[in-house]
């Protein structure tokens, strides 16, 4: 047991997996949350367990990162997880192009993607257009968001050194000669404000992570960049279906219960509170996914939503900054900004939450001097229920 | 991609809406906003939150029904409301209050936790509901989907039954769990927790669980063939 104080700004999966992180190192923490959990982008993200074919062509070790984690989750998490595999279909001469060099980059990041042939995909999944004109098989999976949240929730209760504090709003973070010395939190169920002590503040408040940084007086550049999703009802695949093409709009479609999901599309935007849907965007995913399955536009609609990708545009990607995994960044604004203690984790994916959070807890251990290793691999995290026991809302 | 936040602002002609948030106890608060009618319920109380009293409680996550947590009683009846579009509602004046039988924490913030304690801990899973020919690839089992049940709550809430009762949602997931089980133990013990006193006999057959439940799990159905399975 270590006599540090860590609070965690942030309840979506990347808070709750850091919490856990840490609790499970033996690390007391505190997450504070201002709305329900998972209110931010995770409860509302497209729900792709990604094996991480889609970024294969792009960014080996983002695929290579993404083939690693989801077949850890499937093991730690696997009640929150459809997995039924994964298809990525050519629909064009020019999709069809892209074959070869598609499968050679998700061999190369150990991603054991495989050729079929049309008519074993149309075996697979029926609703598929007849018209496609290859098909690869990858190991995609469907994630309940908000369950596998809860799992990593469920799990930093578990350790019993956990405190998870939905409808607590930070509005300050304090800072004294030798750094961070707590986080002025505003209770919503009491109305009260007051200061929760901190000697390691953790801002894991994905798109809001600029505003919670300005708060300490530290320069972190994000920019919520929002994206689209449209449900239709019925399940019209078991499997994942992508495009096959270089990653772009409106090229996934997740099945989930009984809704078939296509997403996403990207702009930016000033405000990640409310993101409302631009226009044109339901008329395009339409598109896009009839593409793959002709059947889907004629589905009765379900619902169209947003959520925001936090966009790290920092200038100072430089040695300053632990950029740890090319697809998020862990800061310690004690080396850039000389505020010790206080660190922010910005980008990452869903399916790469564990590892955001042990990437994250080893940035605070070794800059607490504590040793212990990360186990969050190893152990399957307990039932998503059981975050219910012990009381919610402060009831503890 | 260009920054732009004119794309983001819906073409359609906005309406005046009255939306009371009624907690009980205390005064009902109302707010009057403009809003676009294919807006949802649960956009209404982010706009009330954003612009009106950032105090406002209540809970969302997935904003398409997927979740369970933002169920509360609209205009009377259960319903999600992220999935309630405010032109589907009749009128321009809209009551909200919290679902009925759970500890209230405030406004529209329900503690769920009994209910959710009262389920068994799985299955999670189940096999799709997509007929196929085809077994699935190497390295997947079985085809799998999530279970309906969204542990929304609303099934216990419009629930009339007074008595000792477990309700509509675990009384669900128990029969759920006993068509699936292969294990003769656990089979048992789901067995008796579901024709515990306050088990099937609690339920009063009135049905309102399945017309409320989002997701059509028709717990009343399952309640009638647990009663029914009593002596297999
Ligand atoms: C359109 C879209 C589709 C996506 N699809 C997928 C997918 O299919 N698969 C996948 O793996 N990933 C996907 N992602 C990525 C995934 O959603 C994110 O990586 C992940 O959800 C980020 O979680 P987070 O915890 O970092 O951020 P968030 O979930 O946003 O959590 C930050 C939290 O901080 C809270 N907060 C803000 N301000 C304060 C404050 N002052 N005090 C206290 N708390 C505060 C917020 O309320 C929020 O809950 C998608 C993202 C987008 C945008
Ligand atoms: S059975 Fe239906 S109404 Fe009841 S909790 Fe589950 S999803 Fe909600
Ligand atoms: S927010 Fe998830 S069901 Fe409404």
């Amino acid at each position: 047991m270590h006599d540090i104080s860590v609070v965690v700004i942030g309840g979506g999966g990347t808070g709750a997996a850091i919490t856990y992180d840490l609790c499970e190192r033996g690390l007391s923490v505190t997450l504070v949350e201002r709305g329900e959990l998972t209110s931010g982008t995770t409860g509302r993200h497209h729900g792709q367990l990604h094996c991480g074919a889609r970024y294969a062509m792009a960014d080996t070790h983002i695929a290579t990162e993404c083939m690693k984690e989801s077949r850890i989750l499937r093991r730690i998490a696997p009640d929150a997880i459809e997995y039924n595999g994964g298809l990525f279909v050519a629909v064009t001469d020019e999709d069809c192009t892209h074959t070869e060099s598609f499968i050679e980059a998700c061999l190369e990041a150990g991603i054991p993607a495989q050729s079929i042939t049309t008519e074993q995909a149309l075996a697979y999944e029926p609703a598929l257009s007849e018209q496609i004109q290859a098909a690869v098989l990858v190991p995609d999976g469907t994630i309940d968001p908000w369950r596998l949240a809860l799992h990593f929730f469920a799990g930093a209760k578990q350790t019993g050194r956990a405190v998870i504090r939905p409808y607590a709003e930070v509005v300050g973070i304090e800072t004294g000669t030798s750094g961070v010395t707590g986080v002025a939190v505003r209770q919503l169920i009491t109305g009260r404000t007051e200061t929760i002590p901190a000697d390691i503040i953790i801002n894991a408040a994905g798109p809001w992570a600029g505003t919670i940084a300005q708060l300490a007086g530290a320069d972190l550049s994000v920019s919520p960049s929002p994206g689209t999703m449209l449900a239709v009802k019925g399940r019209l695949t078991d499997m994942v279906i992508s495009r096959l093409h270089p990653a772009g709009d409106g090229d996934i479609i997740v099945p989930q219960r009984e809704l078939t999901i296509i997403g996403s599309t990207q702009w930016l935007s000033s405000d990640p509170d409310i993101v409302r849907i631009p226009e044109g965007d339901i008329p395009f995913l339409l598109r896009a996914a009839d593409q793959m399955l002709p059947s889907f536009s004629t589905r009765p609609h379900h619902m169209a939503w947003a959520a925001a990708r936090p966009l790290y545009g920092s200038s100072r990607v430089t040695d300053d900054v632990r950029s740890l995994s090319r697809d998020f960044a862990c800061i310690d604004h004690g080396q850039v900004d000389k505020i010790r203690g206080l660190f922010s984790v910005v980008g990452g994916k869903a399916t790469t939450l564990r590892a955001m959070g042990e990437i994250t807890a080893d940035a605070v251990c070794s800059a607490c001097g504590i040793t212990a290793p990360c186990t969050t691999d190893q152990k399957r995290l307990p039932a998503y229920r059981s975050f219910y026991t012990g009381g919610l809302y402060g009831a503890e | 991609m260009v920054p732009n936040d004119i794309k983001t602002k819906t073409k359609t002609k906005t309406k005046t809406y009255d939306i009371t948030i009624d907690r009980g106890g205390s005064e009902p608060m109302t707010f009057t906003l403009e809003l676009a009618p294919e807006l949802t319920v649960l956009d209404a109380l982010e706009e009330i939150r954003y612009s009106l009293d950032d105090t406002l409680l209540y809970r969302h996550s997935c904003h398409h029904g997927s979740c369970g947590t933002c169920a509360c009683i609209i205009n009377g009846t259960e319903a999600l409301a992220c999935m309630s579009v405010l032109s589907s509602l009749p009128g321009q004046e809209i009551t909200i209050r919290p679902l009925e039988g759970f500890p209230v924490i405030g406004d529209l913030l329900v503690d769920l936790s009994e209910m959710v304690r009262l389920m068994p801990e799985g299955p999670c899973l189940r096999d799709s509901t997509l007929k196929k020919e085809s077994l699935p690839p190497e390295g997947v089992d079985r085809w799998v989907r999530f279970e309906n049940c969204i542990e929304c709550g609303s099934c216990m809430s419009a629930c009339p039954v007074t008595g000792p009762f477990i309700g509509p949602a675990p009384l669900a997931a128990l029969h759920r769990a006993i068509e699936q089980t292969e294990d003769p133990q656990e089979l048992e013990r789901l067995r008796s927790r579901a024709y515990a006193p306050d088990g099937v006999d609690g339920c009063d057959a009135q049905f309102a669980c399945s017309r409320v439940c989002p997701v059509k799990v028709a717990p009343g159905r399952h309640i009638t063939q647990l009663k029914r399975e009593r002596t297999s």
